[in-house]
Parts: structure tokens; sequence; C-alpha cells
């Protein structure tokens, strides 16, 4: 097979493209010398010119007549479809998405539409004679998998890699589908969503431990939420001394959450918490100790006091000028 | 029998931990205990833990140790003695417990008191009344933190060692029907063998978790709760019977009413029949004088259908819980969703499928009795023993806390002299062979006085260092 | 109303994992189960559908083998409607593809079709989210993604998940799929004890389908690497000032739409 990596990029007006399936189907070619595509539905010109800025590629710049910012993957699922028809793509061997629920539902649309296998949130992902190998976590984090598939892919990715080297700056063709949508589904919006965001759901979660010492620090720690689109939770002894409602503890005996990014203040990282929180997250750890079990886990660490950081780190983020969010909810 | 002639040394093994003076099977408080006095007492010790962490059931407890005659009870202004505490033992086990062997827990009791706070062991500074106590005298600490740090300092001693994850598998007698010199040991995959040269500490615990044997002499609890170190297998027990060890107190096998029979996150019981809750079973009706013992409130609650009942109450009863006593936290438990609540006793009734009708008349007749000053059904007077006036059940929203009883302890085991050396059945005592902890039976005897399980784990351990270490056990 | 919940259990995160084979419905066995927070969610929204309206019947479909009986019988302990184990051997559960192929084909093949299917966003231990969306095609049936909570407005059965700037809510037309997360008003309920004591004589069936030929192959299964980074973490220097610069420089992504 000689068909395309191709990376699917559902946009967002007014934030910046998440650019992980690109990266990730870019990584996956170079190796084997495949071509590579990114199909963008809807995107803004600046989300265009971020995946052409990403090099060697091909940028379908996709446009649909009857698509609002509103549909959900129910309506984008076939744009993406048709989209990999018209563009001739349709022969490709890999199909990337972001990790995520609507990666996970555009994926089934393609699998269906094309009788490609659906691997799952992979990593490791490789091209072999007749398809596809890559590596999946399993078991609530505890197994890893190898998965191999013959013919056309569909992965998705979590890839935060750094742009890679490119030789030319990426082609953009236009791509205007007029195509018919299923209907619009019965969805209403109804006011703003509550107000103490659910843990469970949330991009980012803050989580409070034993650390932060009272109700006060709780409240820059929900500061902070806000600031960062994010939902407040707390370890045990956290909602143990009442600081945090018994519905925001995180760990075994809690809510299990898979945020993007778990920001942990004064939590110490025992493995029972850490079973709450998703593989898939990024650790920032904030801890007085440096020798905390946290940050074993953690991606980044900065070993203060809270009350050093989370105010300072709160007036930073509220003060820089501008906000762009690769949301992957409602595309 | 297995003769230790036939064993021979593992040539592999380079240490000495295969040839001890004292070797102590478990590693709850009592092994702890007994580990740690071993090492005072300059013996060369080893620890055999079944479990990959110490701490068994003790870490699990309330933490109650039962001492009289404390520096914590004067500075509350308590009067107890030994005298005291020796009257109630005996009263409260209905004087079916061992003369011996009460004795024995009373006359080394305050001085296991000191030596437990020499080792550092940190006593709450006030003492509770509870159940069996004429004086309060439960004395809380931190159980696994206790447990902990005893073996933090046996440890430091350099004389003592521990296996975990080693289970104890057959007792060898020396010759033909000498004196216990070792113990078959299964661990790291194989089977080993340990001699001790002073004697063996059985503090393996009781077999609150083996389903089994419990059900051999305590069948109305098959459909009970449990809640034990995972390591209550009766291990101990079965190692001593083989060798015609004599055992006691089964009969009293109870548990504790108020144990949410499906939750799994508390394992201490809720008790809103002491704060003015009635006790109905599934068809709406009630069967006991909610006032009595909780370990009586189990026996007549693994009597009804489904070994299962629910405390009724209403939002006063609710309220005048308190968050700071486990058996009363009733605000945490219905943040926990434990509790069923509705508006009407009939709503009530539906969620908990018990008939609407039978649940009403109930409560109405129950109420009577409260306004007259007379239970005609079971004779309650109190709220609970001989304290506080009955209150009716009429405020909404209306509560039910679905109940059954727990297991927290076996209670009985084998029989020991008060040097804590294992009687045979024939009463002569077995050499080389000692018992401590909830593997022993005859403190408790009929019933339980709160925090004497816990207790009788560090003095009986104590007691039975102090022999193997004087050359008694042989 | 007829509401189908698929469940699947999950190894006992309290328990450490025991991987002495590499074949999921071994791996399965080996371990003791427990339904996840995603099973229980789904199974509570089905118990408060209920609660609503009386005249709703649940069916619950427990997918595994027969270690599993435990399990259906504690989801049959709400006394439901019916309650099955449709056996997982074919269901090639590490492969999206089949699984959910197979569970499309066990509920085509329920005596009466359900209005609203009802499923954990992560089924089992080998699905990582993509299976609710697939299973939703292989029906080609709608699905409601994510979805927290239920209740009834007159005869219509809503809906409701947090979106991102507002509640959603979907009036519902069967059919549907609906993938469920946990959230506080879906935290599953005890059973009464008397209908646990009936679950346990009771019996049920078990279910099968075809094995189709999975899409993708099982190459390897081993334990996962230890989860400390690959990397070990990146402590930020400088002066507090600095280090708080750049961990806002670090959060800039997730930063909070005006």
């Amino acid at each position: 097979m000689n068909g395309p990596v191709v990376a699917l990029c559902p946009c967002r007006p007014g934030e910046s493209l998440d650019v992980g399936p690109l990266r990730a189907a870019k990584t996956v070619a170079g190796e084997a010398g495949a071509p590579v595509a990114a199909i963008l539905v809807e995107a803004a010109d600046r989300q265009i010119e971020q995946a052409r800025s990403e090099g060697d590629l091909v940028v379908w710049d996709v446009r649909h007549a009857d698509l609002s910012p509103l549909d959900d993957a129910e309506r984008r699922g076939p744009v993406f479809v048709e989209a990999l028809k018209q563009s001739g793509l349709g022969d490709f061997r890999l199909a990337v998405l972001p990790a995520g629920h609507v990666g996970a539902a555009l994926a089934a649309a393609i699998g269906k539409s094309f009788d490609a296998a659906v691997l799952g949130a992979c990593a490791e992902i490789v091209l072999t004679a007749g398809g596809v190998e890559a590596r999946r976590s399993t078991c609530g984090g505890r197994v890893e998998i190898v998965v191999a598939a013959d013919g056309r892919c569909v992965v998705a990715t979590r890839d935060a890699s750094q742009r890679g080297p490119s030789r030319r700056v990426g082609e953009v063709r236009p791509l205007r589908l007029a195509t018919p949508l299923p209907d619009r589904r019965p969805v209403e919006r109804v006011g703003a969503a509550g107000r103490d965001r659910s843990v469970a759901t949330a991009r980012v979660v803050i989580a409070g431990g034993r650390g932060i010492g009272g109700d006060e620090g709780f409240d820059r720690l929900r500061d902070l939420a806000g600031c960062l689109d994010g939902a407040v939770g707390g370890s045990l002894p956290a909602v143990d001394a009442g600081w945090v409602p018994v519905s925001a503890q995180v760990g075994q005996s809690g809510q299990f959450v898979a945020p993007e990014v778990y920001v942990a203040v004064g939590v110490s990282g025992t493995p029972q918490h850490l079973a709450g929180v998703g593989a898939a997250a990024r650790i920032v750890a904030i801890n007085t100790d440096v020798d905390a079990d946290i940050f074993r886990f953690a991606d980044v660490g900065i070993v203060a006091a809270w009350r050093d950081v989370v105010p300072a780190l709160v007036r930073r983020l509220r003060s820089s000028p501008e906000a762009f969010s690769p949301d992957e909810r409602d595309p | 029998m297995t003769s230790i002639r036939s064993a021979s040394r593992d040539p592999d093994d380079a240490t000495d931990e295969r040839e001890v003076d004292f070797l102590v099977v478990g590693a709850g408080l009592a092994g702890v205990s007994a580990a740690l006095a071993a090492a005072e007492a300059g013996l060369r010790t080893l620890v055999l833990e079944k479990q990959p962490e110490i701490g068994g059931s003790s870490a699990m407890s309330g933490g109650c140790l039962a001492f009289a005659g404390t520096d914590i009870q004067r500075a509350n202004g308590i009067e107890d003695s030994d005298a005291l505490l020796f009257a109630d033992l005996r009263e409260v086990g209905r004087f079916e417990n061992d003369e011996a062997t009460v004795r024995a827990y009373v006359e080394e009791q305050l001085s296991t008191y000191a030596w437990l706070r020499a080792h550092g062991a940190e006593f709450g500074s006030m003492v509770e009344a509870a159940s069996g106590q004429s004086a309060p005298r439960s004395h809380i600490v931190d159980p696994a933190d206790l447990v902990r740090s005893l073996w933090a300092r046996a440890k430091s001693t350099g004389a003592v060692r521990l296996i975990t994850s080693a289970r104890a598998a057959r007792l060898c007698r020396e010759g033909g029907g000498g004196p216990v010199a070792a113990v078959e040991v299964d661990g790291d995959g194989r089977r080993f063998t340990v001699r001790a040269s002073r004697g063996i500490l059985l503090a393996s615990g009781g077999f609150a978790g083996n389903p089994g044997l419990v059900h051999r002499f305590a069948p109305q609890y098959d459909e009970a709760q449990f809640v034990c170190g995972a390591g209550s297998e009766g291990d101990g027990l079965r190692m001593a019977w083989s060798l015609g060890a004599d055992f006691r107190d089964t009969a009293y096998i109870k548990g504790t009413y108020g144990k949410h029979p499906i939750d799994e996150t508390n394992h201490h019981a809720c008790l809103a029949v002491y704060k003015g809750a009635i006790a109905v079973n599934q068809n709406g009706v009630r069967y006991v004088d909610e006032s009595i013992s909780y370990k009586l409130l189990g026996d007549a609650c693994m009597a009804q259908p489904f070994a299962s009942t629910y405390q009724i109450l209403d939002r006063d009863i609710l309220e005048s819980g308190d968050d700071r006593v486990r058996i009363l936290d009733f605000q945490r438990r219905l943040e926990e969703g434990l509790f069923i609540e509705a508006d009407t006793l009939e709503a009530l009734a539906e969620q908990a499928e018990i008939p609407a009708d039978a649940l009403a008349q109930t409560v109405a007749r129950y109420n009577a009795f409260v306004a007259r000053g007379a239970d005609d059904d079971f004779g309650r007077k109190h709220l609970v023993h001989n304290h506080g006036a009955l209150r009716k059940i009429e405020r909404a929203p209306f509560y039910a806390y679905p109940s059954t009883a727990v297991v927290f302890g076996t209670y009985c085991g084998l029989c020991v002299d008060r040097s804590m050396q294992v009687l045979d059945v024939f009463g002569a005592p077995i050499p080389g062979l000692l018992a401590a902890g909830e593997v022993v039976g005859g403190l408790h005897g009929a019933a339980y006085m709160t925090g004497s399980a816990l207790a009788k784990a560090a003095i009986f351990g104590r007691i039975a260092a102090r022999t193997a270490a004087e050359g008694g056990a042989r | 109303m007829k509401v189908a919940v698929l469940l699947a259990g999950v190894a006992d995160p309290r328990h450490p994992l025991t991987l002495r084979s590499s074949r999921p419905p071994e791996i399965r066995r080996d371990n003791p189960l427990v339904f996840s927070p995603f099973d229980e969610a789904a199974l509570e929204l089905a118990l408060k559908i209920r609660d609503g309206r009386r005249d709703t019947a649940i069916t619950a479909i427990v997918a595994g083998g027969a270690e599993s009986d435990a399990l259906v019988r504690k989801a049959a302990a709400h006394r439901l409607d019916s309650v099955a184990r449709l056996e997982s051997e074919a269901l090639a559960i590490w492969d999206v593809g089949a699984t959910a192929h197979g569970l499309a084909e066990a509920l085509r093949g329920l005596a009466t079709r359900p209005d609203l299917v009802l499923i954990g966003r992560e089924f089992g231990d080998f699905d990582d989210g993509a299976l609710a969306p697939c299973l939703a095609a292989a029906l080609g049936w709608p699905l409601f993604d994510l979805a927290q909570f239920a209740r009834w407005e007159g005869d219509e059965l809503i809906l409701v998940r947090d979106g991102r700037s507002a509640e959603e809510r979907l009036g519902l037309r069967p059919p549907w799929v609906a993938s469920v997360t946990n959230d506080r008003r879906n935290r599953l309920r005890h059973p009464l004890m008397k209908n646990v004591m009936e679950a346990r004589r009771r019996g049920f069936d078990v279910l099968t389908v075809a094995p189709v030929v999975p899409s993708a192959t099982l190459k390897a299964v081993a334990p996962a690497r230890e989860r400390t980074r690959r990397e070990p973490c990146r402590f930020l220097t400088g002066s507090v000032e600095n280090q708080v610069a750049e961990l806002a420089a670090y959060l800039q992504p997730w930063r909070a739409l005006r």
C-alpha cells in the first residue's frame, strides 16, 4: 500500500489548531516515506496557516455549505468522509484523529464508511507492509497491548511532540462541499454549565491536597481553575477535611478523571490518588517537599509553597493578552 | 506429625534467621508487642507475616484499649481500678470467661499501658465510656500507627527480623512428642523450616476471614458481613488443633448490629437506634427492644428475613447524631447516600420495598407507646441501656438505614494458662507453644467489653514474650 | 420506555493486576472484577429513568465469560426486568470493530428493540472510549455522548450533559445510544439485601453471537512500563517569579475563553 497518511483536524473558531494529529501523521509517514495530508474542516485562516507551517504536507481547506459551528460529530463525520473521497485521499493507509470523544466519534464514522480498522488512542504508531501497528494502554493503565491491522486504519493520538524539521511549507488546496448532511439533532443548549464544573469531564483539573491547609487555599485554586477552563478537585485528606465536596474527590475511592492537564497542588501523590488520574494526563506538581511521590509522576514540577505560586500564576494568566484554547468539545 | 530431625537447614540460607530463639507467627499488635518485648529481653526473634504488610485486624480496629487506673483517667477525674476492671470483665462475660485468663489481663494491664506509652504510643487525652465499662476506660489510639511504631522500635533493637508474605503452615515437635521447636513456612514460592529454641508464639489472629470455619460454629452468621485483616483465616488455631490444643467460647461468636449490608467503604456500624430509631424487618415489623447491646441486636437481626433490617428514623433523630462518634455519624452517611430518604413513610416504604401500610402501622403504634411511656411489644424503656428518653418518629423527612450484623473478630480461641502457654484438651501445657491476641479464648466469655480485644493483644503478647525469655515455654 | 444497559466490568483497581496470560479473556478470568465507574453510571442512569416512569423496562447485558456471573447478579440485584450475560469470547474485546459488531448483534437479538441503549463511556478494560460511537455506527443509531443525567418532562425523556458553554439537553425520540460518564447525580445506589438474595437465586440467560473476523490482531500484551515519566520531572528553576512565568506559558493552551 502506498496511500497517504491523513491527519483529520476538527477546528473550532477562535481557537488555535490542535496540531497533535498532524505531527503524529508526519512522524508515522516520515519513517515510511508516505505522503502526508491534513484535512481541516471549517478552519480559520490562522488555523490553516498553522497547519501549513508544519511543513511537508498538503493542507485541505474544507468547507461545507450546510455546516454550522455548533454542529457535532454526527454532521461533521460525513463532511470528513466526503472530503477524503473528493480530495482523492480515499486510499489512505492511516487516518489520525485527536484523542477524546470527538475524535472517537469521527473515527467511528470513517471506520464505517471506509471499512477501516478503528484502533483507539495509540502511541508508537508505525506503518507495516500491509497496514499499521500501534501500542495502546489498557486495564486502567496497567497493561499495554500492541495491535496490528491490515488495510486502512484509524487511530487517535495525544501527540504532544515538538514541531519537526521540514523542507518546505505545506501546500493549501481548498475544497468546497455541498453534499447532503443528516438532519441536525434536537440537542438544546440551555444557560451556562454548572458553576462548579465536574472534575470528571473537565479538560484541566486543579487538585488540592492536605498541603493546601484550608478553605481559603481552595478559593485560590478555584481562581486558577477559572483562568484555565478547569475544575477543582481534591485528594482524600482534602475531602475529609471538608475543603472539597466528596463529589470532587479524585482517586480510587472517588472520581476517575481524565483531563489533559492535572495540576496537583500540595498533593503527596499516593498510588490510591493517582489511580484516579488518567494515564494520558500531563501532570504539573506544586509541592514544598522535593521528595514527594507526586514528582515521580509529574511532567513539570515546582518546589515551593502554593501561596508563593498560585496567586502569582493567577495574576499572570489573567493579565496575558490573548487566550486560545484547542478545545475539542463541540467542534 | 513432622519430625524436625528429618528437616534439614537450607544450605543456601546464609543468614541466621532460620534458627532463632523466639518465633512469632503474625504481625498484628500481639505479635509486634511480643517481638519488641522479646528483643528487649535479649531474644533473637523472627516474625512471620502471611500478608505483604504488617498490622492485620489490629490495624483495622476501632483503636480502643481498655485500661484501668491510668494517668489519662485521673486527668479526666475518672476513678478506676484493677478490682473494678476485673469485676466488669467477669460480669460482661457472664462468668463464662476463664478467671485465670481475666486475672492475667488485669494484673499486667497497667504495666502494659506504661510500656506502650514508653514506646511512643500516643493516646487521646479523653477516655470514652463504652460497652461493659463501669468507668470510662476506652483509651484511643490510631491502631495502624501503634503497630507501625512498635514495629519500628522492635526493628531498631537489631534483634528482630520480619518476613512478610510468609505463611506458617505446620508446627513441628522435637522427637515424637517433645516441645514444639520449629515451624514449616510457605513463602517465596517454597517451603522452608524455621527452628526456635525458646518458644513459638501463635499471634495469628482469629478466623473471621474464613467463612467455612465461622459457619461451623456460628451458622446463624452466614449472611453477616465480616471486617477483619485478610489473614484472619484461623491458621494458628488449626496448627494448634493438630497438636491437641483445647479451645473455648466458640458459642459466643457475635456480630455487631448496624452495618450497611452492601456498602464496602464504611467498616463501622451505625446505631441510629441508640438515638431513638426503631428497627424493622423487611415486613415492616419491629422484632426487638432496640436499646439492648449491639451484639444482641446483631443476633436478633440475623434471625430476620434476608438477615437484614432497617433502622427507621425521622429528621430530628438524624439531626441528633454526632459526626465525631463513628457509630453516630449520621450526617456523613447521609452525604454518602447510605440512608434511604423520603418525605413520607409510605414513600420510604416503597423505596425499601416494605409493605407501606405495615410500616405506617408500626411507626404509629410505636409513637403511641412513646406517648404512653410503655412499649407493650418489646418493653423498650430507653434509647440505649438505661439512658435517654424515647422519642417519636414523626417529623419528615424520614430515613431508613439498611442494617445487618458485622463480625469484626471471633473472640473465641485457644485455651492458655496465665503464662500464655497453650493447653491441650487434657489441660496440660503443650511445651514450646504460646499464644496471644485474638487466637486466645477465655478472656471475653459470653460478651465483649469495648477495648478488651486490642488491649489483650498487647498485654498477652508481652506476657508470652516474658514466658519465652524466662525459659518457661519449654 | 425500554432501556438496555451494556456492562463490562474491569479488573478491580484496588488489587494488583495479575498478568499470567496474553489472552484478554484469561486476563479477565485471573483478576477480581468490579463494575467500572462508567458501568455504574450507565446502570444508575437506567434506574433513574425507571424511578421517573414505573413502566420503564430495563435489560442489562454483561459482556464476559463465566467469571462475570457475579457481576450479572450484581446488576440483577437492582430488580431489573431481565439480565443476561453475553459470552465475550466472540467479541475480541481488544478490537473495537468486532466488539461493536457483536454488541449490535446481541441487541438486535433481543425480543423487543430497546428505545435507548446506555453504555459507559469506556467499556471494560480494553476500550478507551472508541467503542460507544462504533456501536452506534454499527446499529445505525444516533449517539448522545457523555450523558450525565436523565429526567422526565411529561412523557419526554431528557438526557443531560454539561457542554462547554451550556447545559445540553436531548429530548429523546427513539432509538438512541447514549454513552454515560460518571457524575455526582448518577452514583450507583445500593441494592436492597432482599433483592441481592433474590438475584442470587434467579437464573439468567447466556447470549452468544457468531464470532466475526477481527479487523485487528493482538500482537503483544505486557505490563505497562512503570508510570513514572520516561523523562524525569522537569523541575522549573530560577526565581519563583521565573518559575511562575514558565508555568503560565506551559498552561497557555488551556486558557479559558473570555
